[in-house]
């Protein structure tokens, strides 16, 4: 019996956990060149000087092709489609220390443990814009 | 031999991105597979010409997608529609001649 157990529980870590930390990220998509808005959550140190957020535009296997990058000081930021395509964003924080400027780490919509998904839960995410369709009116002669 | 075309016309996509569309096709009940390589590029045009290039030339019902292309390949969605078309022409006349009045 014990040896029964014991096999199961190995059979669940084997199939579940890699399963829970392999998850596939979720996909947000929008339609056509429309503007997104990204919030996070931080508490500003004395020194804060302002967040920089990116968008990378993921290839086949999440390879980047392209980065766009922007600066803020609010916890949101609305950004109007680069070029459709599928994109990690991130975001860090700087504070400026007597005019040298020091880095948080990126919290990154990939990482689950830092990036929630729209109901609220942790959990990776991407966002796909997509281009707007056309409209078939019909054949002519 | 002329194949009169039937012209598609599309609405064009509203996005500023959009350098081209693709036509795929199918013979109804198949549904159109759109995987990239059955598309036809046909250009930044509204008013289509058919049949295009592969496109069976049939008398009677054939499913048409269209989709939108931007410079690096991001297709739209595809628009759909079922259309009845006739590619076929009549066949030739045989057995002319000509005899005494």
């Amino acid at each position: 019996m014990k040896k029964m157990l014991r096999k199961v529980s190995l059979i669940i870590i084997l199939v579940v956990i890699p399963s829970m930390i392999f998850a596939q990220p979720v996909i947000y998509p929008y339609t056509g060149r429309v503007n997104v808005t990204f919030g996070w959550d931080h508490n500003k140190d004395a020194n804060f000087d302002h967040y920089e957020f990116e968008v990378k535009r993921l290839g086949i296997n999440d390879t980047v092709v392209e980065i766009f990058t922007y600066g803020t000081l609010n916890l949101t930021i609305v950004i109007l489609r680069p070029r459709a395509g599928t994109y990690e964003a991130r975001v860090r924080a700087i504070n400026n220390s007597q005019g040298t400027f020091i880095y948080s780490d990126w919290c990154s919509s990939l990482n689950p443990a830092c990036a929630k998904l729209k109901t609220g839960i942790n959990g990776a995410w991407k966002v796909r814009w997509k281009i707007s369709a056309p409209l078939i009116i019909g054949p002519i002669d | 031999m002329y194949i009169k075309p039937k012209f598609l016309n599309i609405g064009a996509s509203t996005d500023p991105d959009v350098v081209g569309y693709k036509i795929y096709w199918s013979i109804p009940p198949v549904v159109i597979d759109f995987s990239p390589v059955n598309g036809v590029n046909v250009g930044l045009i509204t008013k289509i010409a058919l049949p295009v290039v592969g496109m069976p030339t049939i008398d009677g019902e054939l499913n048409i997608g269209v989709t939108a292309v931007d410079d690096v390949g991001n297709e739209s969605d595809p628009a759909q529609g079922t259309f009845p078309f006739d590619f076929i022409p009549p066949s030739s006349p045989t057995g002319l001649s000509v005899s005494d009045v």
